[in-house]
């Protein structure tokens, strides 16, 4: 210090001992407080009583002495007082020098900076919690997802497809509610069932049952029918709900695919024949045109999406009438497609819950666009699996197919009134079907 | 004049653990909301009253350890014990504490020590498992769930450390 020009020197004092509010405690070897002063009050130290020990006065000396090693240094530390000081502890002989310089504003400047940073570097693992929990989120509903899409999946195979993509979609409420609505109503059922599968094992019927319904809704599907529901081995499909194409198209769509089934049955009886089935499929079917509710019915525990109504009954009453392998349709049915199939009226008949007097209509066939009338020809009992549709022979074919045919008219005479196999004719097989049930569509 | 007892207790943990927090709801018997970052050390007292004798515990509320700041083991001269802190809500403040308590035992060797798990009472943002809490325990650790803000915890905390300081 004596180096320094006496102005600095002055103005080190001020520095230290005025603006820094120096302060010091003497202690002496039995820690008794044996000097203090400076700025003691800046500290709150201002009471301190000589010839005492230090530590009970000053109680941040606790643990520090006597002093293990010097100098000893601890920086900014506040006491009581609020004010922020640097401890300077240093060994002189016995004594001990405690010298404080007050560090408030460094501190203060310091802590905004740490301020800041330790919000920031807070805010950043809050963010990251929240991207982990946010990703934990996203996991947990991706599962929930793929599981509620497998379920969805389960039950879509006991809706129809359209059903199932209303309610899903939330187009449709799934509550007790039934609309009016104009439907094209079908109805077909396996002639004799039971009679036709008498010598199949249980496995053998579900199995050709299951593939029928299959192919059966396949075609529904494709000509934008709704599939309703499977009675034992009745279909009963409907037209207009939940999607229509107005009440025309919708039952030229049900006739293209009653027709469409027929022709499928005639391919699929060959293939069970071939498989071992002894008897075919014959199939009756009804269709009607006309206004049902349609909707969810039952309990709000249980419900069935379906149509019901007069109308409704009215088309299984038509698949009643129906020969195997035919469809008749009722008159309201008939005027919205008659220029689309050759159809001949039957006798009137009356249903319950139906006012007017229904007509119903064989069809005997469809109609290309010029109005001709394509015929098709089908018949499968034991001894025949005959089916022929003109239009998809091959030019190259046609004599060919003529031969088999007078051969087989050749065959047939030749056996003259031989007794049908095993003696008595089942009554499918012995009464031949009006003539114009020959031919199917 | 009989020496009344007194005890160094430093206050360790990372930084807005909730060390401050502890030790006003314990001295002063408040709590604020806002958080003020520790800058060094701040030096508290509370008087105990055990059946036997009064203690003073001297509590050494030292910055929180970070990136910033590294704890200055010289600090912990003379202390009779530790108050370990973490932040229940945020759980790489545990490992924080248990890494800063084996530096502490390398420096000075076994010191009687309690771990707070702090902030309980926000128990949506709780984040650090049973299973977690359950392994720290095995040790044979004091380990208590805390909360500056209900109080919950806080005293048992201080209590049991002048109880085994003191003795």
């Amino acid at each position: 210090m004596e180096d320094l020009p006496a102005s600095l020197a002055e103005r080190l004092r001020e520095l230290t001992y005025n603006e820094r509010a120096l302060a010091y405690l003497q202690i002496d070897a039995a820690l008794v407080l044996a000097g203090a002063g400076g700025h003691l009050e800046n500290y709150g130290l201002a009471a301190m009583r000589l010839g005492e020990p230090a530590v009970e006065q000053a109680f941040f000396l606790e643990g520090l002495l006597p002093l293990e090693e010097t100098p000893y240094f601890v920086p900014s530390v506040e006491i009581d007082c609020g004010r922020a000081a640097d401890l300077h502890f240093h060994l002189e002989g016995d004594t001990t020098w405690v010298v404080l310089f007050d560090v408030t504003a460094y501190r203060d400047a310091t802590r905004r900076l740490q301020q800041k940073a330790y919000e920031m570097t807070l805010l950043q693992e809050k963010e990251a919690q929240l991207n982990r929990r946010l990703e934990e989120m996203n996991r947990e509903l991706e599962a929930s997802n793929d599981f509620l899409v497998r379920i969805s999946t389960k039950i879509s195979h006991y809706l129809a497809p359209q059903i199932f993509k209303s309610i899903f979609s939330g187009q449709k409420d799934v509550t007790i509610h039934t609309e009016r609505k104009e439907l094209t109503i079908f109805f077909s059922d396996i002639k004799d069932f039971t009679a036709t599968t008498e010598g199949l094992q249980p496995e053998e019927i579900t199995h050709l049952l299951n593939e029928y319904f299959t192919e059966m809704s396949a075609i529904a599907l494709e000509h934008g029918g709704t599939v309703d529901k499977f009675i034992g081995d009745a279909l009963v499909i409907f037209f207009g709900d939940p999607e229509t194409m107005g009440t025309m198209e919708d039952a030229r769509a049900c006739l293209n695919m009653a027709t469409h089934m027929q022709r499928r049955l005639a391919e699929l009886n060959v293939k069970w024949r071939s498989a071992g089935t002894e008897q075919p499929f014959r199939v009756r079917m009804g269709i009607n045109t006309g206004f049902c509710n349609v909707g969810n019915f039952g309990s709000a525990d249980r419900m069935d999406y379906t149509a019901i109504g007069a109308e409704v009954n009215l088309a299984a009453r038509l698949q009643a009438i129906a020969e195997p392998g035919h469809v008749v349709i009722s008159y309201e049915t008939y005027a919205l497609v008659r220029d689309i199939v050759a159809a001949r009226a039957l006798p009137p008949i009356s249903v319950k819950g139906i006012n007017r007097t229904v007509v119903p209509y064989v069809v005997e066939g469809v109609l290309d666009k010029a109005g001709r009338k394509i015929e098709i020809f089908s018949e499968h009992m034991t001894g025949l699996d005959f089916y022929l549709d003109p239009r998809a022979v091959d030019a190259a074919a046609i004599e060919r197919i003529r031969t088999t045919l007078r051969n087989a008219i050749a065959a047939l005479d030749g056996r003259g009134g031989e007794d049908t196999p095993g003696g008595v004719a089942r009554p499918d097989q012995e009464s031949s079907p009006p003539k114009a049930n020959d031919k199917a569509m | 004049m009989t020496a009344v007892l007194q005890k160094k207790i430093c206050m360790l943990g990372g930084f807005s653990v909730g060390k401050t927090s502890l030790v006003q709801r314990y001295v002063h018997s408040v709590f604020s909301e806002t958080y003020l970052t520790t800058v060094g050390v701040k030096i508290d007292k509370k008087t105990v009253t055990l059946p036997d004798r009064t203690v003073n515990l001297i509590l050494w509320d030292l910055a929180g350890e970070d990136d910033i700041n590294s704890l200055r083991m010289t600090n912990l001269r003379g202390a009779a014990g530790c108050v370990l802190v973490a932040d229940g809500t945020r759980p790489s403040t545990l490992d924080v504490a248990l890494s800063l308590r084996q530096r502490v035992e390398a420096e000075y060797g076994p010191l009687p020590f309690v771990l707070l798990l702090n902030k309980s009472d926000l128990k949506e943002q709780w984040a650090i498992s049973d299973a977690d809490v359950a392994g720290v325990r095995e040790n044979g650790w004091w380990v208590q769930t805390s909360s500056a803000r209900t109080g919950e915890g806080v005293e048992d905390a201080f209590m049991d450390l002048a109880v085994r300081t003191a003795g």
